[in-house]
């Protein structure tokens, strides 16, 4: 059950992405989006018990679950901020951050 | 071990290269195609199993060397050229990272080395600081995220079930997370309508960056596919693969930016790869130096609109000739490999792919009726002559005397396409926006699904 919420939190993230016309609104989108994946990990991680996996015996969480995704939360960290930057540089250059002002822009440059 | 240290090293050195100033990365380029070579020789072949049967798994096998040679290939060509700015210090990290990827083979390496490569490439884009390049490489970001946390998903739910991350310990296969999986990485490769964002991001980025994206880059999908095979039918790509062989290649024909089209002819030549598991490895190398060397040729061209070269010198003509023609497929050069995936087809998928063919050749025989200026004393750079003789090497290895006819029957076939509709320009942006492709990509997730369910 709570594994299907969990999808259905990335799902909303996705729905964001493609609703919203800003391009901040879009990233924050996608950050939710990685929020219902980390979620869903940590709810698979918790399916064995709920202690705290040290020491690790049986009825405690699940590490490895919770290890991988505290790479991906890193990763997802990286990703976010790089393109919190592109939004930002293009933004400037074009002074707005609505994606169909900016593709305008764009395709008038090449002209 | 002497592999992942060698590899260490290559990122160590890429990253030091931002504090010190001139590291001599193409001897860096050399020693890594030697090392490539001897692996491929002499076969040293591991298989590294950490965690247990929780599995972070490594393998080097014969599908990996295919790999780290036309890795080893394509940055030694790139290596030659000129290059500014950091771009040496982070195609050393990206060398670096690539070799790592073409060794993993379980779920999670291949996520976190996905993401990686997703971050250099969209820093190699944007290297040329122009406003075009900021947003291709935005739009390549926000498409490879969305699609690497659906990978995720997949991953989440084949972990719950199996308990292990090894790919050839999964026993229960949950065919809605296979097609999460797939959805995922064929973002990655850039087949037609997965890969909307493909076009701009190698027809803008500089010249040795799109030589690497389209050389390496788009074949880590390919490799993450073949490697996930076990857990998927390869039915399931063919639908895919054989929309992209054709709409890439007339969406090559009709436009006239070099850049362009070679970028569209990468989606028509990238379906091909995926046609079948068993002629993947091969057509990719032999797409990779093909397609690689002529982006490289791009910085000695005169301009990017393929209408305006009035006449061309003659050592850049003969050059573009060679590359052209290898790309094409003539019998002793690389693209000749061709016929393999031609193998084990049914009548009409096999008709329905040579006239896709066709098609894919016809923008080439416009460079090849380019004039050039005779006066000229013909001088050849060592790239030329390096990615030439590889080119030989693997047109040489895959040469079938019964298959001769053949190829040149699809070569020939592409002349009249071209001199028929030679004076018609269509160029279609509208799907290459990013809301477009976003919602062309939800779609795309819900047939892959659908399809991984019903094969």
């Amino acid at each position: 059950m709570l594994e299907l919420m969990m999808f259905l939190v990335s799902m909303v993230g996705f729905l964001g992405l493609l609703v919203n016309k800003d391009l901040l609104k879009k990233i924050i989108s996608l950050d939710v989006m990685g929020a219902g994946v980390v979620s869903l990990f940590v709810v698979i991680s918790s399916r064995q018990g709920r202690k705290v996996p040290i020491p690790f015996s049986p009825e405690t969480a699940d590490p490895l679950p919770q290890a991988l995704i505290i790479t991906a939360i890193v990763i997802s960290f990286a990703t976010i901020s790089l393109l919190v930057v592109l939004s930002g540089v293009v933004s400037s250059r074009t002074s707005s951050s609505d994606v169909e002002k900016i593709e305008k822009y764009l395709e008038g440059d090449k002209k | 071990m002497s592999f992942l240290v060698f590899n260490l090293t290559l990122i160590g050195m890429g990253l030091l290269g931002f504090l010190l100033e001139k590291i001599p990365y193409r001897f860096f380029a050399v020693a890594n195609a030697l090392y490539a070579l001897y692996l491929f020789a002499r076969k040293p072949f591991f298989n590294l199993v950490l965690l247990g049967r929780h599995g972070v798994h490594l393998v080097l096998d014969d599908l990996s060397t295919c790999f780290l040679l036309l890795t080893a290939v394509v940055f030694l060509a790139v290596y030659t050229t000129e290059m500014e700015g950091h771009l040496p210090q982070l195609l050393a990290v990206t060398l670096g990272v690539l070799n790592l990827m073409f060794v993993s083979n379980d779920l999670f390496n291949i996520y976190v080395i996905l993401e990686i490569l997703s971050i250099l490439s969209a820093l190699l884009v944007i290297e040329g600081r122009k406003l075009v390049q900021y947003w291709s490489a935005l739009k390549y970001i926000v498409l490879s995220s969305v699609g690497m946390n659906l990978y995720l998903i997949g991953t989440a739910i084949i972990y719950s079930n199996n308990a292990t991350l090894s790919i050839s310990q999964v026993e229960k296969v949950n065919q809605i997370a296979v097609g999460l999986i797939l959805a995922g990485v064929l973002v990655r490769t850039g087949v037609f309508l997965f890969g909307v964002w493909l076009p701009d991001v190698y027809s803008e980025a500089e010249t040795a960056v799109s030589a690497v994206l389209s050389g390496v880059m788009a074949k880590t999908g390919v490799y993450a596919l073949l490697r996930l095979w076990p857990l998927f039918d390869w039915n399931v790509l063919k639908p895919f693969a054989l929309l992209s062989i054709p709409m890439g290649a007339l969406l090559a024909f009709f436009s006239r930016d070099y850049k362009r089209i070679l970028a569209y002819s990468s989606i028509s030549h990238l379906g091909a790869i995926l046609i079948s598991p068993i002629s993947a490895p091969i057509y990719s190398l032999s797409h990779a130096v093909s397609k690689s060397w002529l982006f490289l040729l791009k910085e000695e061209l005169p301009d990017r609109d393929v209408s305006n070269w009035r006449e061309l010198s003659f050592s850049r003509w003969f050059p573009l000739i060679l590359a052209s023609l290898s790309i094409m497929g003539l019998p002793g050069l690389a693209g000749s490999a061709k016929t393999l995936v031609l193998e084990n087809l049914g009548d009409f998928e096999k008709f329905f792919l040579e006239a896709s063919f066709a098609v894919s050749v016809a923008p080439f025989w416009r460079f090849l009726f380019k004039t050039p200026v005779r006066r000229e004393k013909l001088t050849l750079k060592t790239r030329d002559i390096f990615l030439l003789a590889t080119s030989l090497a693997v047109g040489i290895t895959f040469f079938k005397a019964e298959k001769v006819l053949e190829n040149l029957l699809v070569i020939l076939a592409g002349l009249p396409i071209f001199l028929i509709f030679d004076r018609y320009r269509i160029e279609c942006r509208f799907i290459e926006k990013l809301d477009v492709s976003l919602s062309l990509y939800s779609a795309l997730v819900v047939i892959a699904c659908l399809c991984s369910l019903l094969y």
